[in-house]
């Protein structure tokens, strides 16, 4: 993967078609890595349910 | 003559009337305390939708001629850095001229960045001006005038002289421009001293928080606020649209360019996977003096845009309710926290319960917030979450993280931990803790105001961070803030502070 992306990257020094390929792919993994957000937000919003959760079992 | 109507005034119960008058005044005050927390839990909730309204989609592979435009006034320990990093980008050679702007510096800047010129003929081109000390909007329109001269350039990226790109986000921010409805993209700006302290930490926090995390829900809302001034990308078409010079009359030229371009009607985005590394204040004073250029930049571009506010329109998304609510909360976030205090007070002198319960209230929003804020933004930039995790954790202060868990585990630290400790605590006790923790967001910006005033001391090296922990980093930069009110009311002299760079940044 590091060497493929060596590769692409150095390909698109010389602005030829396979540096185009390799800059969609990377577009498109960027665009992939955007949906680990949603899991993210969920495990941010379940840590404020849990504290919740002991404030109404134990606090109230 | 009808009397009756004496009567019924006589018999109107004026001081109930007048009590209940108060009081609504005082749940109002208390109200405004909660905007500013509700508009940051909003925006953080709209995060996780950039995971499928973002701009990836209408991105393509492009590699538009970049003219790199470096403002440099006595740089000569950081520029040599920075024009390798920027030959070394993965981005066609042919594709890059890179022009120093001296500022007429006084150091070895001209020499240094002659030698660079010479070792990459036609790619690095230094150009300097005799008269200097004009501000960085000045420096940057005399490279702007040069590089607008021929037709080569067909994007200009606008840095500082000490940030540091990675090699492969020039080329990641260049991708959205192939949308011909992007006028200027920013990259996000990490904190990245290699020598860093408690300060540089809280600000890598800062970064992700106001950064990574802000300006995503900013894309998925359609309107930014601020292009970073490190790392601002334009089209030469939006370049030429707004005026083909940056604004001269403000200290927040990046804010006002960010402006412009978005009521040009021309879209701005923000691409979180471009990381440009830049130096960061290690001293409050010299983050005072940082933050108070652009806290008055700020003011300034509230008033000049004082007719977009609140003003909805088809053309860009500055006029939204929901980016008019961020902005002020930030703007005004002194005074919510001031008025919060009078209310919490003024409600408790009354006699009211409603005290108690709009202070838990308040707070308990607050504490689920802060949560959910400091739990995302630490995944969203793993290593300087990592790094800071303690100013993570720390960012609203111990005191506030203790006024967090009285409201959030009503009893537990007033009540169960005394008696754990066989500590009695009087009436007169509980009413001074009471009155501590319900003024307690207004006194922590005197506490971030005491941080910056014992640093000289001798007695600051220990005194100083040990503030900023209790107080907490947001306080200090509302007390930056109420600063900047008092000096723009005075009509202080506006000049530009430049803040020292020492090349610390890798």
């Amino acid at each position: 993967m590091g060497q493929d992306r060596k590769n692409g990257a150095g390909a698109l020094m010389s602005h030829d078609n396979m540096g185009r390929v390799f800059l969609q792919r990377e577009i498109t993994q960027n665009r992939r890595r955007e949906l680990l957000l949603i899991p993210k937000a969920l495990l941010a919003l379940g840590v404020v349910a849990g504290l919740v959760v002991i404030r109404q079992v134990f606090f109230l | 003559m009808d009397t009756r109507w004496l009567d019924v005034l006589a018999e109107f119960d004026w001081a109930a009337f007048g009590i209940g008058s108060l009081t609504a005044i005082l749940l109002a005050f208390v109200a405004t305390g909660a905007v500013p927390i509700l508009a940051t839990a909003y925006q953080f909730l709209a995060i996780p939708f950039h995971a499928v309204k973002n701009h990836y989609g209408k991105a393509a592979p492009y590699l538009p001629r970049v003219a790199v435009v470096v403002p440099a006034w006595n740089e000569g320990l950081v520029i040599g850095a920075s024009i390798e990093r920027l030959m070394g980008l993965e981005y066609p050679r042919e594709c890059l001229r890179i022009y120093v702007v001296d500022d007429a510096s006084t150091d070895d800047t001209p020499q240094v960045v002659r030698e660079k010129a010479e070792l990459y003929p036609g790619s690095v081109v230094h150009l300097r001006r005799a008269k200097g000390g004009e501000g960085k909007a000045h420096t940057l329109n005399h490279g702007i005038r040069e590089i607008l001269k021929d037709d080569w350039m067909q994007a200009l990226l606008i840095m500082d002289a000490d940030v540091i790109y990675m090699p492969s986000s020039l080329r990641r921010m260049t991708a959205h421009l192939a949308d011909k409805k992007v006028g200027a993209v920013t990259a996000y700006i990490r904190e990245g001293s290699h020598d860093k302290n408690y300060l540089t930490r809280f600000i890598g926090m800062e970064y992700v928080l106001s950064q990574v995390a802000a300006r995503r829900a900013q894309n998925v809302l359609g309107a930014l606020a601020c292009l970073a001034g490190g790392a601002q990308l334009h089209s030469r078409e939006n370049l030429i649209t707004i005026g083909g010079q940056i604004d001269t009359s403000s200290l927040a030229e990046d804010t006002i360019t960010t402006f412009k371009t978005q009521l040009a009607g021309n879209r701005v985005v923000f691409e979180p996977h471009a990381v440009v590394h830049a130096e960061e204040p290690q001293l409050i004073n010299s983050l005072w003096k940082q933050r108070l250029r652009w806290a008055r930049g700020n003011v300034q571009v509230t008033s000049k845009y004082r007719r977009i506010w609140f003003r909805p329109s088809r053309k860009h998304g500055l006029g939204d309710f929901s980016f008019g609510i961020f902005w002020f909360s930030i703007f005004l976030l002194p005074v919510a926290m001031v008025l919060s205090s009078v209310g919490l007070i003024g409600l408790l002198l009354l006699q009211s319960d409603l005290a108690a319960v709009v202070f838990r209230a308040t707070w308990i929003i607050a504490a689920c917030t802060y949560v959910y804020t400091i739990a995302l933004a630490v995944q969203l930039d793993g290593p300087t979450g990592w790094r800071s995790a303690r100013e993570a954790v720390l960012f609203p202060g111990v005191v506030s993280i203790i006024v967090m868990v009285t409201a959030f585990f009503p009893g537990l630290l007033e009540r169960d931990l005394p008696h754990l400790l066989g500590v009695p605590v009087s009436d007169t006790g509980d009413l001074i803790w009471t009155i501590f923790v319900y003024a307690w967001i207004s006194v922590a910006m005197l506490g971030a105001w005491l941080a910056k005033v014992v640093e000289s001391t001798r007695f600051g090296r220990v005194l100083t961070p040990l503030l900023v922990y209790l107080v907490g980093y947001g306080p200090v930069l509302c007390a930056v803030t109420v600063d900047s009110y008092i000096k723009e009311f005075r009509h202080a002299e506006a000049k530009w502070d430049k803040t020292e760079k020492t090349g610390r940044v890798h």
